[in-house]
């Protein structure tokens, strides 16, 4: 049944604030009027589901395609199709160029991540505060709860996997609500987004970028939606583990 | 072309296989777009430095390969339809992978670039405006149109996500 369109903010705002562009005035006003009306905090859910979902989307459909090969030189090549071969020697390069480019962390999140990931696999799970936070399962990616720390009201979850893999998801009090962003710093994955009164970050090295949107997405969706990942989550969180490689770091 | 924006030009190919399928109908017609696109990348004399100039640069050339291949189809729409009427309230549960693919099926090539540059490629309102060589005010009220259509789409739909499961 079609309703009528937000009024205030309008429509546009809401997508502005949502993809984090508006001025910091702006901003704080949206998010005065979101604390109070709970169908415009609908809404920016919604809204931000939907970003998300559209970014998945495309990456699923990219998933499907083989990269064209790119020459040394702007010569053009006879056969316009490359083969198989050539994609995993095109995968091969992005991922060595990765790893070459690592940058030094700056923020504490990845300082935290770096710092478990280089620790003995038998770390210690501390005292979880219980009702700040439910830790998210990732046992369909093969993933479990290895590390738990946790620094005043800041903690640091750590998912180890039995091929090496570590994702670390970090979480900080935060009354902002902000949409998913994926960034990389050298060979780290990361993705950020806050809501519910906390900012989350989850961080991998060495994992396949394809694997890491899945695993972000099901962590995204525990901790906003909180609830446990629906059956097409779960299954491509255990596609993901069964067709991409150990991680590298 | 410099060995090092080699390596940028290949890390960037999965940004641009996605532009390509927002511009283009297909895998096979996106790839060669990205193809033809790294080719003239390769054969270029300046190259900007900067990462975010770099990303614009490589997405005009694939821009502009596919106006000079497609333009007997017209990639320029013309005017935009009216944002359609928003089905609130939104079922959450309805904006899933499958739903959004559907979604994004109905939309015109104008809605899904915009979508694609800022929720796939990461531009941002500015470089989004600057790169289409429109106001950012047109970006905004196109992109805001495109997600309209989106929810619209998928509040029309019959196809249904799998249900979610409780208790695990």
């Amino acid at each position: 049944m079609a309703g009528d369109p937000p009024l205030s903010p309008d429509w546009v705002t809401l997508n502005a604030y949502v993809d984090g562009e508006l001025s910091p005035g702006e901003h704080a006003a949206v998010a005065a009027a979101i604390a109070s009306d709970a169908e415009l905090a609908r809404r920016v859910a919604s809204l931000a589901r939907l970003r998300v979902a559209t970014a998945e989307a495309f990456a699923a459909e990219i998933d499907g395609i083989a990269m064209p090969s790119v020459p040394a030189s702007a010569i053009r090549p006879r056969y316009r199709r490359a083969g198989l071969a050539a994609a995993a020697v095109l995968a091969l390069a992005v991922s060595m160029l990765a790893w070459w480019t690592l940058d030094r962390p700056d923020d504490q999140a990845l300082q935290a991540h770096l710092g478990w990931a280089a620790a003995p696999e038998h770390s210690v799970i501390a005292a979880a505060q219980r009702g700040a936070i439910e830790i998210p399962d990732l046992a369909d990616a093969g993933l479990r709860v290895a590390h738990v720390a946790a620094t005043g009201d800041t903690m640091h979850i750590g998912y180890l996997g039995s091929r090496g893999c570590r994702v670390s998801l970090w979480v900080t009090p935060d009354d902002e609500v902000r949409t998913r962003r994926d960034e990389r710093q050298g060979d780290a994955l990361i993705a950020r987004w806050s809501y519910g009164g906390h900012s989350y970050a989850a961080i991998a090295t060495g994992m396949p970028a394809a694997r890491f949107a899945v695993i972000a997405s099901s962590l995204e969706q525990a901790t906003i939606e909180r609830r446990m990942p629906d059956d097409a989550t779960r299954l491509a969180l255990q596609s993901g583990r069964d067709q991409s490689a150990p991680c590298l770091g | 072309m410099p060995p090092q924006d080699r390596e940028r030009l290949i890390a960037t190919l999965p940004q641009l296989t996605a532009y390509a399928l927002a511009l283009v109908r297909g895998a096979e017609r996106a790839r060669d777009l990205v193809q033809e696109t790294a080719l003239r990348a390769l054969g270029a004399r300046n190259i900007p430095r900067e990462p975010a100039a770099f990303r614009s640069w490589l997405f005009a050339i694939l821009r502009n390969a596919a106006i000079d291949a497609f333009r007997r189809e017209r990639l320029e729409a013309g005017e935009p339809a009216p944002p359609p009427p928003i089905p609130w309230p939104v079922d959450d549960s309805r904006i899933a992978a499958i739903t959004v693919r559907q979604g994004l099926a109905a939309l015109g090539p104008e809605a899904r670039e915009i979508l694609v540059l800022v929720d796939v490629a990461g531009f941002t309102y500015a470089e989004a405006a600057e790169f289409l060589g429109v106001p950012t005010g047109t970006v905004m009220s196109r992109l805001s149109r495109a997600r309209a259509a989106m929810l619209a789409a998928i509040g029309e739909t019959t196809v249904h996500p799998l249900r979610t499961r409780h208790g695990r």
